[in-house]
């Protein structure tokens, strides 16, 4: 994510994202029962929190990615640049922001 | 009634407030209509006097907040704060002081404003002050009165740059709010060493412990600290920098705050702590010397300037470090002599400020060069000028001379003050040597204000604007200072007259109950009144030969001042915030993420140094079991995905980020979360797709050009960032051995939600909510999208 090229960015991006996964699994406690769908005379499960918690962040990271990609894209058609150091130079936003 | 102090501060405050809403009732008439406030509260004061000669205290206090146990250092506790008041005789006197001079300084400003200026907005602030004022006097604990001590210092930045459209008055303004704000700040932190020491700020239970405060360690840290918020406040050298520049002010401004107001809120500082921190051999040095030091200094500088306001403003140091001076050698006499001096000086310097303001009105000028032979034409203003300044200068019969006697007498009686100051016998012969070289400067200058200015030979000035020649202003601006010069003399001929009532009392409230020395004009011949005479003389040559006298002085160095250091200060300040500005705000994200990684870093290893390492769980197997393929995967997952910086070619880049995607498919069937699996399932091969759609429009990658510094320092960074993390997570694995929301969710999941997948029943039935919002994100992310492909910018390429 601290590279230059959007593209880089993006897929930085994600794999940040999926590293957040596996560190909510973590904490949650690895194989400690079965898959949290209830069945007759089981009493132990996995937690079932980091899961759901999880699930939410796959949907929401796959909105941003996809987001960041469209940006990417028209990004490069209007500036013709896919390099974050040119478009901070043609914005002028580094001096200002 | 006690309960009237806080009125009298809060309608100030009030009719501060509403000052701009009544400009529209009142039109420019609006500070005559103000005028009326503080001169009811002086006339109601003013009826209190004989309880006050008793020596009542007239008390209201309300609990304000409780500083609870634990929270200062040392374990005592809790205390009470009280928002508390308290009119006793040294508050009396300084309560009639400003509403006194502040009814007139009303009523003079309201003439001398012209109609077009923003009567509403000055007449706001200056009401706002006259409140802020009473609340500095009338506070019965350090804290409260710190409060209205920082409203004086924000209410006098907005006088002194009333004409904001100058640059010289928003200069002096903030010249002014910082010197006197961070003499605040000093004073905050020495009322804190104090309630450390003591226990409380409460003024009368300090009074009752000043023994214990002045034996205790903290004391010298505590009196400097204290000393430095009163002379800050009161301009005393080498703090003085800021006065001369508040000279911007309208004069009426500089009438108010110079005589009875602001700068007097450090005197009366110095008198309220005097029985509590006084005393003692640092006392009397750092007190008297400042005190005497700034007389000199104030009035050696008065003699260079050729502006009637600087000289004043000069001469405005000079006075209050003859006050100081006085608080300083702390004997009965000198107390007397002091609060004799702080009234004196109120009604004096006051006249002399509206004097000038009167001239600078009619002719346009203040320069003494240019002002000649004005009391031809200005008869009424001349005698003004003539009584005020010979009162300044100590002239007979007026209310100057007699407490610049008491000063003479009290120099010369120091030596019981001195005995244990180091020092103490050359002292206690300097002081009176300064006193007379002080007071003949001061006879110099006032001669020139007065004598020079209106009866000097020379051409008098046109008017202002041109035409014919300077008058009398109307009633509206001679009728104040008429009325503060009529005081000078007849405190002058019967100072016994403000003795029983005013004085007296006010000299107790500092002294304790004590008899205080007569006030009388006429003491007999002694050596005080030598001294005068010795004044008189000196000062008769020295004016008679001014010319000789300028050349002298100018081939004296112009005392040493910290404006260097001001300008240096803010200078810096300026260069400092420019370059954290450009450093920080870069306009790159890359660069945000830099500065969050590293201060992270910076956190935990501090965090870490202080605290010792965190206990990593090394446990092996782990909790629950950890299979050697799961561990295999993660491997060769980190491997993969560390490799993804290093591709050249964009398909190997997002092929390798899609083959972590799928590893975590695998991770989720092997940690039993099989809707996690089904979902990246599905979403993987998406997110691939997306990529790979982009790709047809976005150029081949290229290397990114680092400097080499760079390149390293987020190696560095990231490594570290990626390092902590892990180790975060090995001490926090397994921390969460609390299940109960856990075993909630999985006990009613079917029953209260007819569900058996626990993850799904949560998400779509516990959580509903959480989803809805998470669609709603979703729903806003794929509009984006869309816009974002199909918008086309005008005149863009389709």
């Amino acid at each position: 994510m601290m590279q230059k090229t959007l593209l880089r960015v993006v897929i930085g991006g994600s794999i940040l994202s999926y590293g957040t996964f596996l560190a909510l699994i973590l904490v949650g406690g690895l194989n400690t029962g079965l898959a949290p769908v209830l069945q007759e005379g089981v009493d132990a499960y996995t937690d079932p929190v980091p899961q759901a918690l999880i699930l939410t962040a796959i949907v929401i990271g796959f909105g941003m990615t996809a987001f960041q990609l469209a940006l990417a894209y028209r990004t490069y058609q209007e500036t013709g640049t896919d390099s974050l150091d040119e478009l901070g130079r043609d914005g002028g936003d580094g001096e200002d922001a | 009634m006690s309960w009237t102090l806080p009125v009298s501060v809060i309608v100030s405050i009030a009719l501060g407030l509403a000052a701009p809403g009544l400009r529209r009732l009142f039109g420019a008439g609006l500070g005559r209509v103000l005028a009326l406030w503080p001169l009811a509260l002086f006339v109601y004061f003013l009826g209190l006097a004989p309880g006050i000669a008793e020596g009542e205290v007239w008390r209201a206090s309300f609990r304000w907040f409780t500083v609870p146990a634990g929270w200062l250092p040392g374990g005592a506790g809790p205390f009470d704060v009280h928002f508390g008041f308290a009119l006793d005789g040294l508050a009396f006197l300084f309560v009639l002081l400003i509403t006194g001079v502040g009814a007139l300084v009303m009523f003079y400003a309201s003439s001398y404003l012209g109609k077009d200026e923003n009567h509403g907005a000055f007449f706001a602030y200056l009401m706002l002050f006259v409140g802020a004022m009473l609340g500095v006097v009338l506070a019965d604990n350090l804290f409260v009165m710190y409060l209205f001590w920082e409203m004086t210092s924000i209410t006098s930045f907005l006088l002194i740059g009333f004409w904001s459209h100058r640059p010289e008055s928003r200069a002096g303004a903030l010249k002014a709010l910082l010197v006197t704000a961070a003499g605040g700040l000093a004073f905050l932190a020495g009322a804190a060493l104090i309630l450390v020491a003591a226990g409380s700020v409460d003024l009368e239970t300090l009074l009752a412990g000043g023994e214990g405060l002045r034996s205790s360690p903290l004391y010298p840290a505590m009196l400097v600290l204290v000393l430095l918020g009163a002379f800050t406040k009161s301009a005393q050298a080498p703090f003085h920098l800021w006065l001369p520049n508040a000279m911007e002010a309208p004069t009426p401004v500089s009438a108010y705050l110079h005589s009875a107001a602001m700068v007097k809120a450090g005197i009366y500082l110095i008198a309220r702590m005097a029985p509590i921190l006084g005393g003692t051999a640092l006392w009397v040095l750092l007190v008297a010397g400042a005190g005497i030091v700034s007389l000199v200094l104030g009035a050696y500088l008065a003699l260079r300037q050729t502006d009637l306001k600087a000289i004043l403003a000069f001469s405005t140091i000079s006075q209050l470090g003859l006050i100081i001076a006085l608080f300083g050698w702390g004997t009965t006499a000198a107390v007397a002599a002091a609060v004799l001096h702080v009234l004196n000086h109120s009604v004096f310097k006051a006249a002399l400020f509206m004097m000038v303001g009167i001239v600078d009105h009619e002719t346009g000028t203040r320069d003494i060069r240019a002002l000649r032979g004005l009391g031809a034409f200005m008869p009424v203003t001349a005698a003004v000028a003539m009584v005020a300044a010979l009162a300044l200068a100590g002239v007979p019969p007026l209310n100057g001379f007699v407490s610049k006697e008491m000063f003479f007498a009290a120099s010369l009686e120091t030596g019981p003050v001195l005995a244990g100051v180091p020092g103490g016998g050359v002292l206690a012969v300097l002081f009176p040597a300064l006193a007379v070289l002080g007071s003949i400067f001061t006879f110099i200058y006032s001669l020139r204000i007065s004598h020079g200015v209106f009866f000097g030979q020379g051409r008098p000035p046109a008017a202002a604007g041109g035409h014919g020649r300077p008058h009398d202003p109307p009633a509206g601006m001679w009728l104040p200072p008429v009325v503060l010069a009529a005081l000078a003399v007849v405190l002058g001929v019967a100072p016994g007259l403000a003795e029983g009532s005013i004085v007296a009392p006010a000299a107790r409230g500092v002294l304790g109950p004590v008899d205080v020395p007569h006030l009388a004009l006429w003491h007999g011949f002694n050596a005080p009144l030598l001294m005068s005479a010795a004044v008189v003389a000196l000062g008769l040559v020295a004016y008679a030969r001014g010319p000789a006298l300028d050349a002298v002085i100018g081939r004296l160095p112009v005392a040493p001042n910290m404006n260097a250091l001001y300008d240096g200060f803010l200078d810096g300040l300026q260069k400092t915030a420019d370059f954290v500005e450009k450093r920080l705000m870069t306009g790159f994200t890359r660069d945000y993420i830099a500065y969050m990684l590293g201060f992270l870093l910076v956190l935990l290893g501090v965090t870490a140094a202080s605290v010792g390492p965190f206990s990593l769980q090394t446990d092996w197997p782990p909790q629950g079991s950890l299979e050697w393929a799961e561990l295999l995967l993660a491997v060769l997952m980190a491997a993969v995905a560390l490799s993804v910086p290093f591709f050249r070619s964009r398909v190997a880049a997002v092929v390798s980020m899609g083959a972590v995607g799928t590893g975590l498919v695998i991770m989720w069937t092997l940690f039993r979360a099989p809707d996690l699996a089904l979902t990246t399932l599905v979403v993987e091969p998406v997110t691939l797709l997306l990529f790979l759609l982009v790709f047809v429009y976005l150029p081949r990658l290229t290397r990114d050009v680092f400097p080499k510094t760079a390149r390293w320092v987020n190696v560095a960074l990231a490594a570290g960032g990626g390092l902590a993390t892990t180790l975060l997570l090995l001490g926090v694995r397994g921390l969460r051995a609390d299940r109960t929301v856990a075993d909630w969710y999985i006990e009613n999941s079917l029953p209260l939600a007819h569900g058996a997948n626990v993850v799904n029943v949560i998400l779509v039935d516990f959580r509903g909510f959480d989803t809805m919002f998470e669609i709603t994100v979703l729903a806003l992310a794929g509009l984006g999208v869309y816009i974002l492909s199909n918008l086309r910018f005008k005149g863009g390429p389709k």
